[in-house]
């Protein structure tokens, strides 16, 4: 689509480009120019087929005038004229740049529905994505479903294999919520990056909705800084949040004696706007101390060098901190 | 949890969607109060004959879309609570003068929208 846009474009410059002398007599024109006269204009009067006035010298001449064809045809154009100087201040040559006012509108609208088009595209696939996760969502949920009435896995494993499908369902949510705001206004459509913060809130906010489902619910306060990150970074960087959070929300409710659980998290933009700290800071009190599951470990340490992002960790008595440098 | 008898309409053209929901929404509400349709042609017949309390629909969908089912469905009731569950975000469609109760963008997990349903039944939910 890209090429295509950019083809177009150069298939569709519409300025006439014309150098002449102080006489008017041409001594070179562009192809549009040329294919728009009808025959070639070399050697031919300017004056006689651009009404421009005659001047000795044009210091940055605009003004609307009349192009005339071979076939004596006539088009309104936006007309430049410009003069170019020797050292010694006498005139080399004049050039004058013209637009055809009616072909510029058609082929401005033209581009807007080629732009149009291929947004149109672009957030069809995002939508087909989308829905395919959603697919992807419900087998699970069959699968699930079917492994529970045929007793398929024994009971004692059965709340295990739940876990582990929702815990599935979420980090597909995770990777959905990128493509949701790829979908939307507010990203940019040459970078495709997407503000951080707003993804990070959204995804604490699914997060919570998703436990608060079963009346389960952590406060979390949210301090975010506006900050571009590309959807490349974003998945693998909501993955890890989401593990993190997840993983803190599971220990507080599979755990009866947790109480007074929150969550705090806070970004730090460095001042070249080039990396972004983020602070989760998690507080309970128990007897235990929240630590991340080994396999939510190995799954971070992956995205973490998947994105070349560092983690520390910091586990104290009624107060775990995760600091991670996207 | 009010415990009358509530009877929902689900729209949507996707199997293995509209299986799993199906799935998940009878379990809560009982094989006999779930109708189930692909189109908005078989969604409006279904409404007609059963008069369900709330409808989830899907939007983009063959036949009769998402949009048109609202629409003529808010012809012959202003109140009912529709839900749209859909892949495109909600300023894509011309909702004006077609409200809806809640708009769920896909994908969406069971959780999600038993809670959006019982709070368009039933109002806010305590958490």
């Amino acid at each position: 689509m890209e090429n295509k846009i950019n083809k177009f474009i150069v298939k569709n410059i519409t300025e006439i480009i014309v150098v002449f002398d102080d006489c008017g007599i041409i001594s070179s024109a562009n192809d549009y120019a040329i294919n728009e006269y009808g025959e070639s204009m070399i050697g031919k009067n300017i004056f006689n087929i651009i009404d421009i006035p005659k001047y000795k010298k044009y210091d940055d001449y605009e003004n609307t005038h009349t192009f005339k064809n071979s076939l004596k045809e006539h088009f309104h154009i936006e007309t430049k004229v410009f003069s170019i100087l020797n050292d010694d201040n006498k005139l080399k040559y004049n050039i004058i740049i013209a637009k055809d006012i009616e072909k510029e509108e058609e082929y401005q609208n033209q581009l807007k529905e080629l732009i149009l088009q291929k947004e149109s595209y672009i957030m069809d696939v995002h939508h087909k994505i989308k829905n395919n996760l959603q697919t992807i969502i419900s087998i699970l949920d069959m699968w699930l479903k079917s492994a529970k009435d045929n007793n398929e896995i024994g009971e004692p494993c059965m709340n295990t294999f739940e876990t582990f499908v929702m815990d599935i369902q979420r980090r597909i949510i995770a990777i959905s919520l990128v493509h949701s705001m790829l979908n939307k206004s507010n990203y940019d459509s040459h970078t495709l990056n997407i503000n951080f913060s707003v993804y990070i809130y959204n995804l604490l906010e699914q997060i919570s909705a998703f436990f608060s489902m079963e009346n389960k619910i952590i406060k979390f306060e949210f301090n975010g800084k506006d900050y571009l990150i590309n959807s490349d970074r974003a998945i693998p960087g909501g993955l890890i949040i989401n593990d993190i959070i997840s993983n803190f929300y599971k220990f507080c409710f599979n755990s009866k004696d947790v109480t007074n659980s929150s969550i705090k998290i806070k970004m730090n933009i460095n001042k070249k706007m080039t990396s972004v700290k983020l602070i989760i800071e998690m507080f309970y009190i128990s007897k235990d101390k929240y630590k991340l599951p080994r396999e939510s470990e190995n799954l971070i340490a992956g995205l973490l060098n998947q994105i070349q992002a560092t983690m520390t960790i910091n586990y104290t008595k009624n107060k775990s901190v995760f600091t991670i440098i996207f | 949890m009010p415990n009358k008898t509530v009877k929902i309409l689900y729209v949507e053209d996707d199997f293995a969607i509209q299986k799993s929901i199906y799935d998940v929404l009878s379990a809560k509400y009982g094989v006999d109060n779930v109708f189930t349709a692909s189109n908005g042609e078989e969604a409006f017949e279904l409404y007609k004959n059963e008069s369900p309390d709330i409808v989830v629909t899907d939007i983009k969908m063959p036949k009769i879309d998402g949009i048109q089912l609202i629409e003529l469905i808010r012809n012959k009731d202003r109140n009912i609570p529709i839900i749209i569950v859909s892949a495109y975000e909600r300023d894509v469609f011309d909702l004006e003068g077609k409200p809806v109760c809640q708009y769920l963008v896909k994908p969406v997990q069971k959780f999600t929208l038993l809670y959006a349903i019982e709070t368009c039944l039933y109002g806010k939910q305590d958490k």
